[in-house]
């Protein structure tokens, strides 16, 4: 009965289509796994927690993806999931819609954006604690202990923009079959910031610091998280 | 001896003068003839007979056959009923023929006198009737000498021609009270009826018998006159009132419902043009269909809402007399946007409607429309003058809208001079709905007939006016000869107010401005001059089996046309950025030659070429823009200047085996111009060339034509096809497309009262070449053999309409009205492997009138389907709250659910 249908739909339509299909594939995050590392300045570093926001996320036929050259996405992701990037097991974070084409390239949020009606920009629901990520991060060196706590919130810098453009994603013929992890590398973020300087940053030396915006650490970890080390697409079919 | 010349009289409805065409070609088929030096006699002027008002409730459609004595001169001495149709008939058509002038039957070279007879055919004078032909002299050759009997009776088999078309003017003459001409001489005796053919002449008519006579006077004749315009291809059609009237229409554009594979429907409200879809074509506004009235073009070149705009709005259906439709490219007249075909709406007022009338109609979402005509007693069809207005609520959400109308036109003059004017008034506003994200409606975000809750979105809204004024002149010569004049003018202001992205724009100028919605306005302005001017030679004859005419056309216009396109900011409507301002002066200058060749009985060759010069003159004011990031180091600007020319063949061979059959093979090309703001300095005009191809036949059937059938294989070529853009809300280019297809067409009326009409369309449309990915846009999202989207593969249309009187009531008919309209669309293939909802819609009305009173309602779309009267697919964000979305999705705009509405008519 169903092949009826579809041969008199074929055939009241005119038999054949008009190019790329609709579909939809499943979206994961997740982290590598490596939660420790050793800085250059003799710290060991220990993350204890990384709750990174994934999403929105677009993805892009150009090689370089940016508003300007890529108003119509390839695929999208519009939920924003938190995900432990300290957990490298794939955690789903929804569906993505798409069109059949060639993903090349992403341009993302970490759950903070800016609407285009909307005076400044803000947090999705999904954001852990409304950040775009949480992290706790222990570094040890001899017999002192840091304890350094972080809430990033990376924004666009212009409405209807996306905080992070041009993220690879290899050359992927979307079919609808696959799936996708997102990974992240907050360890490689963390590498980023200078233990020594963060130490120095503690004055009432209790051993333990929180980041804040305008902090070299903080700027640190933003030019990691949008820039130096950004995240990595595996597709699956 | 026989003379057989063959022309379909018309009676009755001598409809108007058309502004780009009159008459018709009496088609001569050629009786055997061996006596070279009889010449027989030729009709040079023809008046119509009028379709006798006492007979109107019968619905007849008789012939009366008479004998018609010549003299030396050519004026008719004398005329007599042979076969009678009854007594008002038979006065009507002598009271015709009395008039009519001939040139005389010649031996030798020598004017001799000569008796013939005439079949005179009576059609109904709306209700069913055939449409006058807009093309054609009113000359009817009457060829053919036969000495050997009596030619054939009437009906017997007119061979392809051009209908002819009576005009204003003409009027019945005089008829004597007993049928017969007071001076006639008795048809049999012999010296009143001196004309020898070759064999019988000089030994005068054997007997007193009149079938003897005839053959004693050794010439007879048939003249019919030709009842509709010859198709060149059997995809040209003449739709009649009869049909345009067998279902419920609320405005001109729902005429277009009964065009074979064609659906028009009103996507954006009352005051913006019907979206189009013709055999394949997503037409959207026109721009690939040539649209006139009465011959004018209404196509508005390089308008910013889309190419080729058109905006029926100010035709006001009940001054519809027939559409002439030319699907295809084939004919050498047609011009600009002639791609899918050419409409021409054909204006009057038949002779049962013509009085004074008043029609108020009142009835779902408050709609109201009063509609006042005034066609005076006794004049001809096109002189008339017709007014409405309308309002309405509208379905749904912000559908208010409210516009007027009004047309005059005159007729005047008469054979060989006749003249026509006529003028249009409109203006029309209306809030839009807009369109809808399908995601939206299933969700219940929105429903159907509602509206985005969003200021952006309620600042929806349209207004056009139209003024439009053409004079047209033609004289009729000897033999076929006519030349014709027309002039026109027209101003078309046009301004909307239209979001379809919801927010998703950033302000060109100062690129810090985002997120205000994109709600465009879009404004032109459209000033028109034009003329057309057509020259077709007398017949040359070069054998009896070789003869025809030569035709030499000229159509020009110039078109002066102001745009702008801003976003603007809702509630308060401030500009936040512009995107358009220019202003762009336009020529065309088109010219033609036609044959119209028949070589033998039975083969029929027309066609010829034209040329198009095209010049524009574009002040772009936001060209060579100067993005904010960038130092001015010039001022802002962009003058630019085009030529082009195109040129293209269009012929038709006809070849009919048998009477009835026509079997016909047409080639032509024709082209689109181009949105002059597009073309860059010293650019050859890029032309959107179409080659197109017919296969066909068409089956008459019936003295009355009973059935026309028709059906046709085309295929059609388009260089560059456009679809719409909705990020600018307008039409831009896509490559190349192909369609092929087919139609069947059958116009029917099997009972005096009853009339339908059918026609089932197929087509596969393609894209044939894509633009290529680009740094822009590396995924388009059209492939190489892509279907068309939106193209629905399958139309059908059916109309079925019947008319009678019921019974009587004091003396006076109760006539009872009814009919129905149907319109079927096959899924639509959409963008994305995605199929639009078939859509089938039944349309309905039942009447009743006595004496000057009409009581009718009418219902439209009975079933309540919920359809789409527009699909789009494109990027939007309805959603300003949440995460953008960026990828394609599907809109619709929805189309009007159950609509009924009773109509009150009082006619004096």
């Amino acid at each position: 009965m169903r092949r009826v249908a579809t041969l008199a739909l074929l055939f009241l339509a005119g038999c054949g289509d008009t190019g790329q299909d609709r579909v939809t594939f499943p979206v994961h995050g997740a982290g590598t796994g490596e939660a420790s590392f050793e800085a250059d300045d003799g710290w060991t570093v220990t993350l204890e927690r990384a709750d990174v926001a994934l999403g929105p996320i677009y993805f892009c036929a150009t090689p370089f993806a940016d508003l300007d050259v890529c108003p119509r996405a390839e695929a999208e992701l519009l939920e924003v999931g938190a995900v432990d990037a300290l957990d490298e097991t794939p955690q789903m974070l929804g569906t993505a819609e798409a069109i059949t084409g060639t993903s090349r390239s992403a341009m993302m949020d970490y759950g903070i954006g800016w609407l285009l009606p909307e005076p400044r920009p803000r947090a999705f629901d999904g954001a852990p604690r409304g950040h775009s990520a949480v992290f706790r991060v222990v570094a040890t060196r001899e017999d002192a202990t840091l304890t350094v706590d972080a809430a990033v919130d990376i924004a666009p810098r212009n409405a209807g923009a996306n905080a992070v453009i041009g993220v690879p994603t290899g050359t992927h013929d979307i079919t609808g079959e696959e799936s996708l992890t997102v990974r992240l590398d907050p360890a490689a973020w963390w590498a980023r910031v200078g233990f020594e300087a963060l130490a120095a940053t503690d004055e009432d030396m209790d051993g333990a610091v929180t980041l804040a915006p305008g902090d070299r650490a903080y700027e640190a970890l933003v030019i990691a998280m949008t820039s130096g080390t950004l995240p990595t697409f595996e597709w699956a079919d | 001896m026989e003379v057989r010349a063959l022309a379909l009289a018309r009676s009755a409805a001598w409809l108007l003068i058309p502004l780009v065409g009159l008459g018709g070609v009496a088609y001569a088929q050629e009786a055997p003839g061996d006596d070279p030096e009889l010449t027989p006699p030729r009709v040079v002027e023809s008046v119509d007979p009028a379709y006798p008002e006492s007979e109107l409730e019968s619905r007849r459609a008789p012939t009366v056959t008479l004998h018609v004595t010549l003299d030396e001169t050519g004026a008719v001495r004398e005329a007599h009923v042979d076969d009678s149709a009854g007594e008002a008939f038979d006065e009507a058509a002598l009271a015709a023929v009395r008039q009519w002038r001939f040139e005389p039957a010649r031996r030798g070279g020598e004017p001799i006198p000569a008796r013939i007879r005439v079949a005179v055919r009576f059609s109904l004078p709306d209700f069913g009737s055939p449409v006058e032909p807009l093309d054609g002299p009113d000359e009817h050759p009457v060829e053919g000498v036969d000495g050997t009997g009596p030619g054939p009776g009437p009906g017997d088999g007119p061979g392809p021609g051009d209908g002819d078309g009576p005009g204003p003017g003409d009027g019945p003459g005089p008829a004597d009270d007993d049928g017969s001409a007071p001076d006639a001489e008795p048809t049999t005796e012999p010296a009143a009826a001196p004309v020898e053919g070759r064999d019988a002449a000089p030994e005068a008519p054997s007997g007193d018998e009149p079938d003897e006579a005839d053959r004693g006077l050794g010439v007879s004749a048939e003249i019919q006159r030709e009842q509709a315009e010859h198709p060149r291809s059997a995809s040209e059609h003449t739709i009649d009132r009869g049909v345009l009237e067998s279902a419920p229409r609320r405005e001109a554009g729902d005429l277009l419902q009964t065009v074979p594979g064609m659906f028009a429907a009103r996507a954006e409200g009352d005051a913006v043009g019907h979206r189009l879809m013709l055999r394949g074509f997503d037409a959207e506004h026109g721009q690939d269909i040539e649209l006139t009235v009465e011959g004018v073009p209404i196509n508005l070149p390089s308008h910013i809402h889309g190419q080729g705009y058109a905006d029926l709005s100010f035709v006001l259906p009940e001054v519809v007399r027939a559409l002439r439709v030319v699907e295809g490219v084939y004919d050498p007249s047609q011009g600009d946007f002639a791609v899918a075909g050419s409409i021409d709406f054909r204006l009057g007022v038949g002779e049962d409607r013509r009085g004074i009338t008043s029609q108020t109609s009142y009835g779902s979402f408050h709609t109201f429309r009063q509609l006042l005509m005034w066609a005076p007693e006794n004049e001809p069809e096109g002189t008339f003058g017709a007014a409405a207005y309308r309002r309405t609520d509208g379905f749904g959400e912000a559908r208010r809208g409210e516009s007027g109308s009004a047309i005059l036109s005159l007729a005047l003059g008469d054979r060989p001079w006749r003249a026509r004017l006529f003028g249009v008034a409109h203006g029309a506003r209306a809030s839009l709905a807009g369109v809808l994200r399908v995601d939206d409606i299933d969700a219940g975000r929105v429903g159907f007939l509602d509206q985005y809750d969003d200021p952006t979105a309620s600042q929806q809204s349209a207004l056009n006016a139209r003024f439009l004024f053409g004079a047209s002149v033609e004289h009729r010569g000897a033999q076929g000869m006519r030349t014709r004049a027309t002039v026109w003018t027209s101003y078309d202001d046009f301004r909307i107010q239209e979001n379809f992205t919801g927010y998703t724009q950033r302000s060109m100028v100062m690129p810090e401005w985002v997120g205000r919605g994109d709600l465009i306005e879009q404004r032109n302005e459209t000033v028109s001059f034009g003329l057309r001017g057509e020259h077709r030679t007398s017949e040359y004859r070069l054998a009896d089996w070789l003869h025809g005419f030569f035709e030499l056309g000229l159509a020009a216009r110039v078109d002066v046309i102001e745009q702008r396109q801003n976003l603007l900011e809702a509630p308060q409507n401030e500009t936040w950025d512009n995107r358009v301002d220019a202003s762009i002066t336009g020529a065309d200058v088109g010219a033609w030659l036609d044959l119209d060749w028949h070589l033998t009985d039975y083969v029929r060759v027309r066609g010829g070429v034209r040329g198009d010069a095209l010049y524009y003159d574009v002040d772009d004011r936001l060209g060579n823009f100067i993005p904010a990031y960038r130092r001015e180091t010039y001022i802002l600007g962009f003058r630019r200047t085009a030529f082009g020319f195109a040129v293209g063949p269009r012929a038709s061979v006809e070849v009919r085996p048998l009477e009835p059959l026509s079997l016909m093979v047409a080639y032509g090309e024709g082209y689109r111009s181009p949105q002059a703001r597009q073309l860059v300095d010293g650019e050859r005009a890029p032309f959107t060339k179409v080659r197109s191809g017919d296969l066909g036949f068409r089956l008459t059937v019936g003295d009355d034509r009973q059935l026309v059938l028709s059906g046709s294989a085309y295929y059609t070529h388009l260089s560059d096809d456009i679809v719409f853009e909705p990020r600018q809300g307008r039409l831009e280019p896509v490559g190349p497309s192909t369609r092929m297809g087919g139609v069947l067409y059958a116009q029917a009326k099997p009972l005096p009262w009853l009339t339908g009409a059918l026609s089932v369309t197929y087509v596969h449309a393609t894209l044939d070449e894509p633009p290529p990915a680009s740094a822009e846009d590396p995924t388009p999202s059209f492939e190489e053999g892509a279907l068309l989207p939106f193209v629905p593969p399958w139309v059908i249309r059916a109309d079925v309409g019947a008319r009678h009187a019921l019974f009587e009531l004091d003396g006076h008919p109760f006539t009872g009205r009814v009919g129905v309209g149907f319109s079927f669309l096959s899924p639509r293939p959409l963008p994305y492997g995605q199929f639009a909802d078939p859509v089938a819609l039944l349309d309905a009305q039942v009447s009743a009138s006595w004496r000057w009173i009409t009581l009718g309602v009418e219902a439209y779309n009975l079933f309540d389907s919920r359809w789409a009267a527009s699909e789009f697919f494109f990027v939007s964000n309805w959603r300003p709250s949440a995460p953008q979305t960026r990828i394609p999705a599907r809109h619709i705009s929805a189309g009007a659910p159950l609509t009924i509405l009773a109509t009150l008519g009082v006619t004096l």
